[in-house]
């Protein structure tokens, strides 16, 4: 057992603690050479009372950090119970991290580990859903970013700089307008640029689309393009050109179902229906006949699990399915029906 | 506890230099399983020990003891083990200064410190600790406020924040310095009676 050694008066406690905050503070956050390194190292090794006090303040600092991403995670913007505090802190508030919100049909778990180490990192920052996954972003400016299916962005938001890169999938955005610090999507050589704006983006290899619901925005391709979009504008922008369709708002609001977990078709042929639902799923429909391909299909699907969609197509749209490892097989069964009627007949 | 040796290991030079900090596996767990245990450690000292301005000096001496102890074999239940070491510590002192424990004073569950039960609901705990910093941060004095959020909330480096803040890097470095043991005061310490340091 060790031996008691009384509660030494000779160094007190305080005396040992600030210096420890000072090594720590410097460590953390300042400049930090090679001798400072040295000279913490000797003074840790003078006592154990140096070790933990030094380590004590790494845990706050690792609590406090977690507290704070928490909160971040936890609070919108606009609720913030941060917004009552005094401007030092509310104007410093919430950028550092987004908001997570539940919506998410995968968990994104790496994320929350890495909430702490998220605060001292480079303020360039990534996100993204695996097929089937949904996330809502939400910034301390009131910008929200919602991520669908599979999809990737990386951005630096702060109170200085807004700048999004879309590289891969769907993601819808509500951008809060601000004069002094605009915000910037970029899609591969292509650029939304905001002016207090609701869309949504999606990337395809081939073009960008990208749909206005509300506000306005300006899309250019490379400079050599540009489009000012308004509400109900559809902008598809291949690597050098620009096309603008108009869209309802029923059909913006069909556009924008996956946010609510289902899709919508309103007499949509059967391989686009496919294809759109595909993009949720590991395991791929695939239209074996070719003469279902133009069939035409009008509901709504939910981007969990396409089960439902299928007992449906095969119901109302007479189709078979043969389920072949990760791929559902999909043709018409139609001529079994006749076959049989068929010799029905005969007999 | 084993029996091992209290001299002679820090000349040993193991672990103790030229290395960083918390690389050091045994450093590493100390801030990750015994730190966050700090407001129950000061709640059972606070409990047990009449003199007050002691109480930061016991939790120290605890934690070094309980950092000696890792080095030989780390305990399989860090609160309780913890909690234990703080035990032995004040008897040996009222021991030593001849004072007769009070029949509660061994017994670890005094407080009502459930040790070895699953943590209350994380998520409570963590609101209520929000709750806790945002107060902390409503009291901090401007400036160091405005350091913990710069240094904590928006990660930057003291370089800028000295910049933003208008003043030295070593002011800057110092503020955040004394903020970091304050919130440590804050979030740890929870007796109502003591929220803040002077």
């Amino acid at each position: 057992m060790n031996t008691l050694h009384p509660i030494r008066i000779d160094e007190p406690h305080d005396a040992i603690s600030d210096r420890a905050a000072d090594f720590f503070a410097q460590r953390r956050f300042g400049p930090w050479h090679d001798a400072d390194q040295s000279a913490l190292d000797a003074w840790l090794a003078e006592s154990d009372l140096h070790r933990v006090a030094y380590l004590r303040l790494e845990g706050i600092a690792a609590r406090t950090s977690h507290l704070a991403a928490i909160h971040t995670f936890k609070s919108g913007a606009r609720s913030s119970r941060f917004q009552g505090m005094s401007a030092g802190w509310s104007k410093y508030r919430l950028y550092a991290a987004p908001l997570l919100i539940a919506a998410s049909l995968t968990f994104v778990a790496p994320y929350v580990g890495s909430l702490v180490n998220a605060l001292f990192e480079p303020p360039l920052r990534s996100f993204s859903t695996d097929v089937g996954g949904r996330t809502l972003l939400r910034f301390g400016d009131g910008t929200e970013f919602e991520l669908n299916t599979n999809s990737a962005v990386h951005y630096r938001m702060s109170n200085h700089e807004r700048s999004v890169w879309l590289d891969r999938g769907e993601v819808w955005f509500h951008v809060a307008h601000d004069p002094k610090n605009p915000f910037v999507l970029n899609v591969g050589s292509h650029r939304v640029s905001d002016l207090g704006t609701e869309f949504v983006v999606r990337r395809n290899s081939a073009n960008v689309e990208v749909a206005l619901l509300n506000g306005r925005a300006i899309l250019s391709t490379d400079g050599m393009q540009t489009a000012m979009l308004t509400p109900g504008d559809d902008a598809v922008a291949t690597t050098t050109a620009i096309s603008v369709a108009r869209k309802t708002p029923q059909e913006l609001d069909d556009a924008l179902a996956w946010r609510k977990g289902v899709l919508v078709f309103r007499s949509t042929r059967l391989e686009d229906v496919i294809r759109e639902v595909n993009r949720y799923s590991a395991t791929q429909l695939v239209i074996a006949d070719p003469s279902v391909a133009a069939l035409k299909f009008t509901g709504e699907i939910t981007t969990r699990d396409f089960e439902d969609f299928l007992a449906l197509a095969q119901a109302a749209l007479c189709l078979r399915v043969d389920r072949q490892g990760d791929e559902i097989l999909i043709s018409r069964m139609a001529r079994k029906t006749k076959t049989l009627a068929h010799n029905k007949r005969g007999e | 506890m084993s029996e091992r040796p209290t001299k002679g290991r820090d000349s040993s030079g193991q672990g103790h230099t030229g290395f960083v900090v918390t690389d050091d596996a045994v450093s590493a767990w100390f801030v990750r399983e015994i730190i966050p245990h700090e407001a129950i450690l000061m709640a059972y000292l606070r409990h047990n020990w009449r003199n007050a301005s002691e109480i930061a000096d016991l939790r120290q001496e605890v934690y070094a003891r309980v950092l000696q102890a890792a080095r030989e074999q780390i305990p399989h239940h860090p609160k309780r083990f913890l909690l234990i070491t703080a035990r032995n510590l004040l008897i040996n002192l009222m021991r030593h200064a001849q004072i007769v424990p009070m029949e509660s004073f061994a017994d670890v569950d005094s407080l009502g410190i459930a040790i070895d039960t699953p943590e209350p609901d994380r998520e409570l705990i963590e609101r209520e600790d929000i709750a806790r910093l945002e107060a902390a941060m409503k009291k901090l004095p401007p400036r160091t406020r405005q350091a913990v959020a710069l240094a904590y909330i928006e990660g930057l480096p003291v370089t800028v924040i000295a910049k933003r803040m208008h003043v030295t890097q070593q002011a800057a470095s110092k503020l955040i310095a004394k903020a970091t043991l304050i919130l440590g005061d804050v979030l740890f310490d929870k007796s109502p009676d003591r929220t803040m340091k002077p």
